[in-house]
């Protein structure tokens, strides 16, 4: 013992001591190094994972949308079928017009093969979209359709594809967000669509806006948020609506100039026939369902994703987690936008902000069923 | 001083090692990057599946004098790759369907219009510093990565 306390107060000892210390500082940095340079590339193999599955579901959407179109082509033909056989059916009673025309009608509804309404029944359930009843509650919920259900199992095969283990778990789709839609509904796969009513074919009617100037800035109010201001003097004086949730609720605003001339719109400038026309029209088309088309104009189809990343660090279990979206830019979905260009997805950049701001309803489960955020 | 002497060699062994490890994780980090950026071009119709290993290469760039020139390979392992379900096919057979032969309603000539690629890329890292005589072939590296895109035959 005396030989080696001799030996590590030499110049031979100190150096060796000197050196051992290096080798453990060396070695910590080595370890620190190995595990930072783990956790590195498979945080960049989590990111890229996250991009790539996204970017294959967004496919297997945008490919839905396609399909969309073809199926409103499908419904146009069934639409100028049925027709077609009503046409031939009122044929006869052509010659006795205008006299024979409620019996003209009467055929044509008897001959009606209602082709149209089954293409629509197949739309209803390949998209998931709800199919306009007027008998039916509105608030019923909506189908899930075969081809949403189909992007979903896609999508967790990518993800599988892609790095992602446990899937149903670790990887959580959210479609359409941000959504005024509640919590879960986001998670249900959809495609943003609905039926579109024929009176949506018809110009809008011009709208009015309001407006009050308060402390030298101007504030805009729509039609439905003003009322009569009951002022016996002036009869068409309006205000904002007492009920309002506003500062300004109750205050007398002005009529602003109409921002959307009558002449401006290409239907009303090619037909000649007026808005006037165009509103008795409008009750009569409303309960005319045609094709489906976009649920938000401006059209919004967007798909999230929230991926957690399972790997070891040495000797410790990490979940790294990575968040993305894609958007969905194209045309339209009518049978006459078939010839348009694909819809395209593109990557951007998504932060947890959406899925914070979520209305949750009271006691539903957590949108995501991991334990940390802070992963 | 001859302790010294012994001493700073094996020093100089370790602080040469931190360098190789910061470079090789680096390194590392880049290839799996530049498969990803290879990737999302490829979803974006900018790039054709032949050029996915040359696309990988450039994107290699700030470190890519420490990859062994041509060693860069890409298998398909085209698994669960619609309309392939559950088949593998070659090389040749997985390009005829990622470019189906143009018609005149090209949109129409498949159901499915998506398709992708599961590859398995390797390339080779050999960084200068690090012990050649381990190492002499450089180390490999590889990962794998899939993507699906719509129209699949869409080119530039």
């Amino acid at each position: 013992m005396r030989s080696l306390d001799g030996f590590s107060r030499g110049p031979s000892g100190q150096v060796l001591l000197a050196t051992l210390l290096y080798c453990f500082i060396f070695s910590a940095v080595f370890i620190g190094l190995f595990q930072a340079g783990m956790a590195y590339s498979h945080k960049e193999r989590t990111r890229r994972g996250c991009d790539l599955t996204l970017l294959s579901a967004g496919a297997v959407y945008a490919n839905g949308l396609q399909w969309v179109r073809y199926s409103n082509v499908l419904l146009m033909l069934s639409i100028v079928g049925d027709l077609a056989v009503m046409g031939m059916a009122i044929a006869p009673f052509i010659p006795g017009f205008p006299l024979t025309v409620p019996e003209a009608l009467i055929a044509a509804r008897q001959a009606d093969p209602h082709t149209r309404r089954k293409v629509q029944l197949l739309q209803s359930h390949l998209f998931g979209i709800p199919l306009p009843d007027n008998r039916k509650d509105s608030r019923a919920p909506r189908p899930i359709g075969l081809y949403p259900l189909w992007m979903e199992w896609e999508s967790h095969h990518a993800a599988e594809r892609n790095g992602f283990r446990r899937t149903l778990v670790n990887v959580q789709f959210f479609y359409n967000l941000p959504s005024p839609r509640k919590s879960l509904d986001c998670r249900v796969p959809d495609m943003a669509l609905r039926f579109r009513r024929a009176d949506e074919l018809l110009p809008d009617e011009p709208s009015t806006l309001y407006s009050l100037v308060s402390e030298g800035k101007r504030h805009y109010f729509s039609q439905d948020q003003v009322e009569p201001a009951q002022n016996p003097r002036d009869t068409d004086q309006m205000r904002v609506r007492s009920n309002l949730p506003s500062p300004f609720a109750g205050l007398w605003v002005k009529k602003e100039v109409d921002q959307n001339p009558k002449s401006s719109d290409p239907l009303t400038h090619s037909t000649g026939i007026g808005p006037s026309t165009w509103r008795l029209l409008r009750p009569l088309l409303k309960d005319i369902i045609l094709d489906v088309t976009h649920r938000e104009d401006p059209p919004y189809h967007a798909l999230s994703l929230a991926g957690r990343s399972e790997g070891t660090v040495g000797r410790h279990g990490v979940g790294f987690l990575e968040t993305a979206g894609v958007l969905l830019e194209g045309g339209g979905l009518a049978a006459w936008d078939l010839r348009s260009p694909r819809f395209k997805v593109h990557l951007q950049r998504s932060r947890l902000t959406p899925w914070t701001r979520l209305p949750m309803d009271p006691g539903s489960p957590p949108l995501i069923p991991w334990k940390r955020w802070d992963a | 001083m001859a302790e010294m002497l012994l001493a700073l060699p094996f020093i100089l062994l370790m602080a040469g090692g931190t360098i190789h490890f910061t470079l090789l994780f680096l390194a590392k980090v880049q290839f799996e990057h530049a498969c990803g950026e290879a990737a999302r071009k490829y979803a974006s119709g900018m790039l054709a599946p032949e050029g996915f290993p040359e696309a990988v290469g450039q994107g290699l760039d700030p470190f890519k004098g420490f990859f062994v020139p041509g060693s860069i390979t890409v298998h398909d392992l085209l698994q669960n790759t619609y309309p392939n379900i559950g088949k593998k096919a070659s090389p040749e057979e997985a390009l005829r369907k990622v470019r189906p032969p143009r018609t005149a309603y090209p949109s129409f000539s498949t159901p499915l219009d998506y398709g992708g690629w599961h590859w398995k890329v390797k390339a080779k890292v050999l960084i200068p510093c690090s012990f050649p005589f381990l190492f002499q072939e450089g180390l490999t590296l590889s990962t794998e990565l899939s993507i699906l895109r719509h129209p699949k035959g869409a080119l530039p």
